[in-house]
């Protein structure tokens, strides 16, 4: 089947916008110095990964669950439930990161709770920066996890029970490993979504290096500083997003 | 003793059944599509929580909704065959049979019993329907439940194998002392395979009785054209049916008052003149219809009292549709019954 001009030319132009600027990133990373400068920004790798991967725990954890509600729930107001769970995706993150001040702030609403009943302060801490993480997260995990329940044909389960498995079995060894693979693309799309969080960490949880500043936040910094520093930690999010890609592909196509 | 007295209703479509089956009992149940068939297993196997009513096995109450009580599938004993297998996808077959059973080590016994030990490891989307169709009885039998419901067992099976998955599935369904209940939109399956036979129209009981029962007095006229027969409605009285319209049917021997008559489509014979003879019943009508089939053809002959006729290919060359006819029908061959 051929492909009419027009439409060849313009996903021409598109994908060349897309490709450049990270041939650009490439060609301008200057490799000698790539180990080096991830070794000084070793407290950031570590952040981005402690932080990324509790949050991508979190998503899956909340975001599994959430998905089988909305694959399977039967009840008033599922869509407008979906909207709510799937918001943060569309949301600036910036946003995201007002909101989550605005709630769980010291003066927050939730926040002047827990601050009072457990003492705990999430805004400027590396907790914070991980509720910010997985505020992104988790929407990602619970899309593509309902999508993956929802390729489950629901008849199965019933034929599960009247061998007498009981709803957790049913979902454990019927569902479960049917929907195996949109679970693993969920996770890997979480996590790249936690590890490149830049506006909702920075709002709510700051830059405070060893504590809350991620990878992105030091390359953004890094960028008036060292712009060299800033191409070379770049171009490792790109190795690490571009295998994270293949990885999800694998999981989505098995 | 299975006991069943149910109502369900979902978006425009509504059941209502009462029937038993017994122990060592084969239901056939017979309707067309969308008539309710598989609502009504689905019922008995607790895969529909919206249901009203009692579902009692012997002293068990499965579901007595007056009373607050409704088992889910899982606490009830009760083996199901889906329509098309509804193999576990991701489970070889030997793991499709042994997920219900508190030994899963002996669930190769379960296909040899069936003939398909070689499918122990075997994915679902490597097998054919109908040996998909054995892992799904084997896999329901394997629990050795006391009710076994099957929702057209022989649907999904392509001819070629059709007469040994047949035999197996017979064989299957006539061992053991069990409460069976089978769903099929075929008469012909439910005849061979039934001990009693249960038609359903839109989500009610037609009709239930044994074959035999059925072939000699059908109650309506979807019963009577199930198994092939003239079904004629009227008030009878000293050998004479008044039907609609003034028609009259002659029949050897009636019952008096209201009754219904049945008449084997080749039993009524046609003719391009008048026949001359003894036939009783005797009427001219138009031809709506001819369908050919292997060995007789179909003829349905419209008018006040429309009827099929079967004839051999050679006695149907004179018919063409929209020609009149004469139907002639003995009263011998009339048999009337009351209404």
């Amino acid at each position: 089947m051929s492909i009419p001009r027009r439409l060849g030319i313009l996903a021409t132009v598109g994908i060349a916008g897309l490709v450049v600027p990270v041939v650009g990133l490439i060609v301008r990373t200057s490799w000698g110095r790539v180990l080096s400068d991830i070794g000084d920004a070793s407290s950031a790798v570590r952040v981005s990964l402690v932080v990324s991967v509790i949050a991508v725990t979190l998503a899956v954890l909340t975001g599994v669950p959430i998905g089988w509600v909305l694959a399977r729930g039967r009840f008033r107001g599922r869509t407008v439930l979906r909207a709510a769970v799937l918001l943060p995706i569309v949301l600036p993150p910036v946003v995201s990161g007002v909101a989550l001040l605005a709630a769980l702030g010291r003066n927050g609403s939730f926040g002047r709770w827990l601050d009072g009943a457990f003492s705990i302060g999430l805004p400027f801490t590396t907790a914070g920066a991980v509720v910010a993480a997985a505020f992104v997260a988790i929407p990602f995990v619970a899309l593509v996890a309902e999508a993956g329940f929802r390729g489950v044909d629901a008849e199965l389960e019933g034929v599960a029970a009247t061998l007498g498995a009981g709803p957790w079995r049913r979902f454990r060894r019927i569902v479960l490993p049917q929907a195996a693979p949109a679970l693993a693309a969920g996770i890997v799309l979480g996590w790249a979504r936690a590890v490149g969080e830049f506006g909702a960490t920075i709002t709510f949880a700051g830059n405070l290096p060893g504590r809350t500043q991620t990878l992105p936040l030091a390359i953004f910094f890094e960028l008036e500083q060292d712009p060299a520093a800033a191409f070379s930690l770049s171009f490792v999010l790109v190795v690490i997003s571009l295998g994270m890609l293949l990885a999800a592909r694998r999981a989505w196509m098995r | 003793m299975l006991a069943v007295d149910v109502t369900t209703r979902r978006s425009g479509f509504e059941l209502d059944m009462s029937f038993q089956v017994g122990e060592d009992e084969i239901l056939g149940v017979v309707g067309p599509n969308g008539s309710g068939k598989t609502s009504l297993l689905r019922i008995v196997a607790g895969l529909d929580p919206a249901m009203q009513g009692r579902v009692l096995l012997d002293e068990t109450r499965w579901a007595d909704t007056g009373a607050g009580i409704w088992l889910p599938a899982e606490r009830r004993s009760v083996g199901y065959v889906p329509q098309g297998s509804l193999l576990f996808p991701h489970m070889t077959a030997l793991d499709n049979v042994g997920f219900g059973m508190t030994e899963p080590e002996k669930a190769l016994a379960w296909l040899e019993r069936l003939g398909i030990a070689d499918l122990a490891g075997a994915r679902p989307a490597e097998l054919s329907g109908g040996q998909a169709q054995l892992v799904a009885l084997a896999r329901a039998q394997a629990r050795s439940p006391d009710v076994l419901l099957l929702d057209e067992p022989l649907a999904s099976i392509d001819i070629a194998n059709r007469a040994s998955i047949r035999r197996t599935v017979r064989r299957e369904l006539q061992s053991g002392r069990q409460h069976r209940i089978f769903v099929t939109h075929d008469p012909l399956e439910a005849v061979a395979l039934a001990d009693r036979i249960l038609v359903v129209a839109d989500g009610r009981v037609s009709q239930i009785g044994t074959v035999e029962d059925l072939r000699r007095h059908p109650r309506s006229r979807y019963v009577a054209e199930l198994l092939g027969l003239n079904l004629f409605a009227g008030t009878a009285r000293g050998g004479v049916i008044a039907l609609a319209d003034g028609a009259v049917l002659v029949a050897a021997e009636t019952p008096d008052g209201p009754a219904f008559a049945t008449v084997h489509p080749r039993a009524v014979s046609l003719y391009t003149s008048r026949p001359s003879g003894s036939p009783r019943n005797i009427w001219r009508a138009p031809v709506t219809a001819i369908e050919p089939s292997l060995e007789r053809v179909r003829i349905e002959v419209g008018g006040s009292v429309p009827v099929v006729a079967e004839v051999t290919p050679e006695g149907a060359r004179g018919f063409r549709e929209g020609d009149d006819v004469w139907v002639a029908i003995k009263a011998s061959e009339v048999q009337a019954y009351p209404r």
